[in-house]
């Protein structure tokens, strides 16, 4: 479709609900509809498909989830269930169902609502809604197009103001799965007997929420991955909301199967959280690690030239550090250390390679004093992907001293170039290092990240060990990547 | 106010109370303010880069600035020591810093004092606030104890919220002898202004209170690098494993206060749920390479009951629900097990005892809709403790099936007036119900809790059973509490952790 052609479907869509929504709206014809939808789906028969629903509506908490996502379009909030259940109990299922007809949502009546059963789906709106590259939007596509291919997943997403689940639009569809086929159809979703996986985090209130009631209800197999759990354990380097956020995301997690934790230092993050959820009588999710993938991808010589042409200093090697300049990342102790070796008289090129960030004010002011004094440092916000592997391969070391990572992606990418890195002796850093080819530091003591920097620019022997223990650390695919993770994740509890 | 010789004056008064309680021997004075304080940054910038140590860094900028540092002032110090300055660069950085705080936060206008060696508390909302209710309740408690068996020094902020002073008399007896509100005049205003600012130095610093405020930050910094202990008691974790039943910006101010606790070399937690919350907190972060602190459980006591009327004769029982109206104490669950029992024909009177709180408007609407139906329930607000503590008394049995605690004083209390309550199996309520007099259910199942009403309201050998359990539970006294605390946190803490000793 042109954009010209989406932009009139949009249009439409808005013009359709806002003047559908001033009418007063007949619901009659598409409760009709979806209580036929509700009794197709559960193979219920009989003559009045009012009458089967009632039957099934007296079964409880999940019936009631069924009935009530399946009716209004709009998946329930798990204390929405528990009130309508004891409804239930106290007024009956005729008086439950038609208080529940009465108010489907004015909004979702010219919704178009499938109920769907033992199919794979897999939560990929973030992902395949922005045309932004983070590391968690990478994670998310490979797992969702690794699980499509093996296990027949299908990406599910969410309207933007997060009622229910629906089939992706074609622009969605096609970041997911380029030149897949997609119907666009963009009908909602009740998933019910299914699978439902989260490779990304849903830190939008609404949409965790109505998560955490469908892991509850739905009779669903769930499954989440974990990036980190950055905003519990490390808030003060997140901007002010994401904790909230975030805290709504685990009480999604915490009614879930399985998780997959992208590091064993993730992993055990996760787990201090289930000791602190058994307070509230919980017992959580199971967790296991499953490692992200390491691929490096080969940059053509074209890029290899240009990199070279941009950013190398004949005489002087290049020192890349990469990552969004956040007090987390430790750039400030980057960048002294670098000074404290430039006081020392040695000499090399410190290349920054990273967007600006919440809380990057103090390196902010650390860079531009340095800059002024002349010290021989480049700052790149916004390069594309074959650049930065370029870059990779041009560097001579990356320095990656970071405070906290789900898994700490700069860190293998430089390895799997060949190049070396020095990165910290604790959590996913030293995770990472344990394969080879990097020098591990306190990067608290940015005199010990200092000397190691210096090792790797003056001991030709150390680096070229070093270089050698790159290359041969093992090579681990995206799609080797998802199959661990669906095995962690769909795996039934013992 | 900005006269250059006061200022230089003040400056070298926190300069030389800092030296004093650091250097062994702090440079004579000449009897000029503004070269003996040179003199006394000079000689403590050398000792700094003598020995690269994080607390003296700490105390340096606390003392020049006269407001606390955060954890980002202090490394950016410490980056600079990295860098192997001169003493000039190193001294020029922490006057730079003096200066930039003064402008932007104003003068301290307090005098200095720096402590060392000592036991402080920081006490600010009990000193300054007549509440008293909760964690200020346990301040007080503790605080009036622990003052007789050391020197104990007690602290609230400023008012720029930056620096720690000294209390006023008038907020000294609310934290140590409390008998109800009393309002500060004009005169205690002025003590409380006057009062001295402290610094610690090799103290063991308690934190009673939860400070999620703008003092959390100075709090983190002081926690981190002050060396001095600093230990907690850590009450619950609800913002962060229970979001779902808080307003929406709890875990925001929450995630301030993780900071501090983070930091803290020990937690004292007061029941199973907070230290299975704090440990757990504690345990998540050897990932970033912090040891986090050491999670202890030191359970909470209680008020003894009064001398108690004997309960009214009634002809029909009395089931009471005591706590604030919010989602997680799970009050729409006991309306559910109450109406479920009225229509199966059983007569009793319900009453909830307790203040409106946020998220209530559901229960609110509930109430409304069974009072209308004629049902004997009632809400009983603004109920003091007297009468609570009769309504205990005079109930039949109490209701507290709630979702999340850190303690669930309303069980122990109903207990130790010898009447038996049905709460929730798990976390700090179940370790509290297993000492006797309860039933124990689990809260998100409705028919396991109006089972058990039903079976107290019908079963009266269970019920009597139950009635002599309580009377044989002995309440966990005060004294017992704040003597195993100062244990726990001070007796049991060396100021200088092992490995930080130095040959």
């Amino acid at each position: 479709m042109s954009a010209a052609a989406r932009a009139r479907r949009a249009l439409r869509s808005v013009v359709e609900r806002t003047v559908l929504g001033a009418r007063p709206v007949d619901r009659g014809p598409v409760v009709q509809r979806r209580l036929a939808e509700l009794t197709r789906a559960l193979d219920l028969s009989g003559p009045d498909p009012r009458a089967a629903v009632l039957a099934f509506l007296a079964g409880g908490a999940d019936a009631v989830w069924l009935t009530t996502a399946t009716l209004h379009a709009r998946f329930p909030h798990a204390n929405d269930v528990v009130a309508t259940q004891r409804a239930l109990e106290l007024d009956g299922p005729e008086n439950v169902l038609a208080a529940i007809e009465a108010t489907v949502p004015a909004d979702r009546v010219d919704v178009d609502v499938t109920v769907v059963r033992g199919a794979v789906l897999v939560d990929v709106h973030q992902a395949a809604s922005s045309p932004f590259t983070t590391g968690i939007q990478r994670v998310t596509l490979e797992a969702a197009r690794g699980w499509m291919r093996e296990h027949g997943a299908e990406p599910v997403v969410w309207d933007p103001s997060f009622n229910c689940l629906h089939e992706p639009s074609a622009a969605q569809s096609d970041r997911v799965d380029p030149g897949g086929e997609a119907t666009g159809s963009r009908r909602a979703i009740v998933p019910w007997d299914c699978t439902y996986l989260l490779p990304e985090v849903a830190l939008d209130r609404e949409r965790s929420a109505r998560i955490h009631a469908l892991s509850l209800h739905a009779r669903c197999r769930t499954g989440a991955v974990v990036h980190d759990m950055v905003p519990i354990t490390l808030a003060e380097t997140t901007d002010t909301g994401v904790s909230a956020d975030f805290a709504g995301y685990l009480v999604a997690l915490r009614a879930m199967d399985r998780l997959a934790a992208v590091s064993d230092a993730t992993r055990r993050e996760v787990e201090g959280w289930l000791t602190m959820i058994k307070a509230a009588g919980h017992t959580g999710p199971e967790v296991g690690t499953v490692r992200l993938a390491t691929v490096a991808a080969e940059p053509s010589d074209a890029a290899l030239a240009e990199a070279r042409d941009l950013h190398a200093v004949p005489g002087s090697p290049l020192v890349l550090c990469v990552g969004s300049h956040e007090p987390r990342k430790n750039h400030v102790a980057v960048l002294r250390a670098a000074q404290i070796l430039w006081r020392r008289g040695l000499h090399f090129n410190l290349l920054f390679v990273g967007g600006n960030a919440w809380g990057g004010a103090t390196f902010r002011r650390a860079l531009a004093g340095a800059v002024a004094d002349g010290e021989p440092i480049e700052v790149l916000t916004n390069i594309g992907e074959e650049q930065l592997w370029a870059l990779y391969r041009l560097a001579r070391c990356t320095v990656f001293p970071s405070i906290s990572e789900g898994f700490g992606l700069p860190s293998a990418e430089s390895l799997a170039s060949g190049t070396p890195v020095v990165t910290s002796n604790f959590g996913a850093m030293a995770e990472v290092a344990v394969d080879g080819g990097a020098l591990v530091v306190d990067p608290r003591d940015t005199l010990a990240v200092a000397d190691a920097m210096a090792d790797l620019l003056t001991d030709d022997a150390l680096h070229a060990r070093l270089v050698a223990e790159a290359h041969a650390r093992p090579r681990r695919s995206w799609s080797q990547y998802a199959e661990e993770a669906w095995q962690q994740l769909t795996t039934p509890r013992p | 106010m900005t006269d250059p010789d006061a200022r230089v004056a003040r400056l070298h008064g926190r300069l030389d109370a800092a030296a004093h309680a650091v250097l062994t021997s702090p440079p004579q004075p000449h009897g000029d303010a503004a070269r003996d304080a040179g003199d006394l940054l000079a000689a403590m910038v050398d000792e700094l880069i003598s020995t690269r140590d994080g607390s003296l860094a700490w105390l340096l900028l606390a003392a020049t600035a006269g407001h606390l540092p955060t954890t980002e002032q202090v490394e950016a110090l410490l980056d600079q020591l990295a860098l192997e300055p001169c003493a000039a660069e190193l001294a020029a950085h922490v006057l730079r810093h003096a200066a930039e705080t003064i402008r932007d936060r104003g003068e301290l206008d307090r005098e200095l004092r720096v402590v060392s060696g000592a036991v402080l508390a920081d006490v600010d909302h009990a000193a300054r606030f007549n509440r008293h209710t909760g964690i200020q309740r346990v301040t007080r408690e503790v605080c009036s104890r622990w003052t007789t068996r050391t020197d104990l020094t007690l602290l609230a902020w400023d008012e720029k919220q930056t620096m720690l002073r000294g209390l006023s008399p008038v907020e000294r007896d609310r934290v140590l002898r409390w008998s109800g509100p009393v309002d500060s005049d004009a005169d205690d205003a002025a003590l409380a202004a006057a009062a001295s600012a402290v610094l610690p130095w090799r103290c063991h610093v308690l934190l009673p209170e939860v400070s999620q405020g703008q003092t959390a930050t100075p709090l983190a910094a002081l926690a981190r690098y002050s060396g001095s202990a600093v230990v907690m008691i850590g009450y619950d974790a609800i913002p962060i494993t229970s979001a779902e039943m808080r307003p929406a910006a709890e875990p925001t101010m929450y995630v301030r206060y993780l900071r501090v606790v983070k930091h803290s070399r020990r937690v004292a937690a007061i029941s199973t749920s907070a230290t299975a919350e704090f440990g757990g907190f504690a345990a998540s972060l050897e990932p970033q390479g912090l040891a986090g602190p050491d999670v202890v459980e030191v359970m909470l006591a209680s008020d003894r009951p009064p001398e108690l009327a004997p309960p009214a004769r009634r002809d029909r029982p009395l089931v009471l629900c005591v706590g604030s109206h919010e989602p997680h104490k799970n009050h729409l669950a006991v309306l559910h097990a109450a109406e479920l029992c009225w229509r199966s024909g059983l007569d009793f009177d319900l009453d909830f005892i307790g203040g409106a709180g946020s998220g209530s408007a559901p229960l609110d609407a509930r109430l409304d809709a069974l009072a209308a139906a004629g049902r004997p329930v009632r809400t009983r607000r603004g109920v003091g403790d007297a009468e609570l503590w009769q309504a205990y008394r005079d109930a039949t049995f109490t209701v507290f099936p709630s979702l999340h605690e850190g303690f669930g004083l309303p069980v122990v209390e109903s207990v130790a007036c010898g009447t038996p309550a049905i709460t929730t199996a798990y976390g700090s309520t179940g370790e509290i119900a297993a000492r006797g007099g309860c039933l124990v259910v689990d809260p998100r199942d409705d028919e396991a809790l109006t089972h058990a009403m039903r079976l107290l309201l019908t079963d009266r050998a269970e019920l009597n059973r139950l009635e002599q359990e309580a009377a044989l539970v002995s309440v966990r006294t005060w004294d017992d509490y704040a003597g195993e605390l100062y244990e726990a946190l001070v007796t049991a803490v060396p100021v200088v952790r092992a490995t930080e000793v130095r040959a």
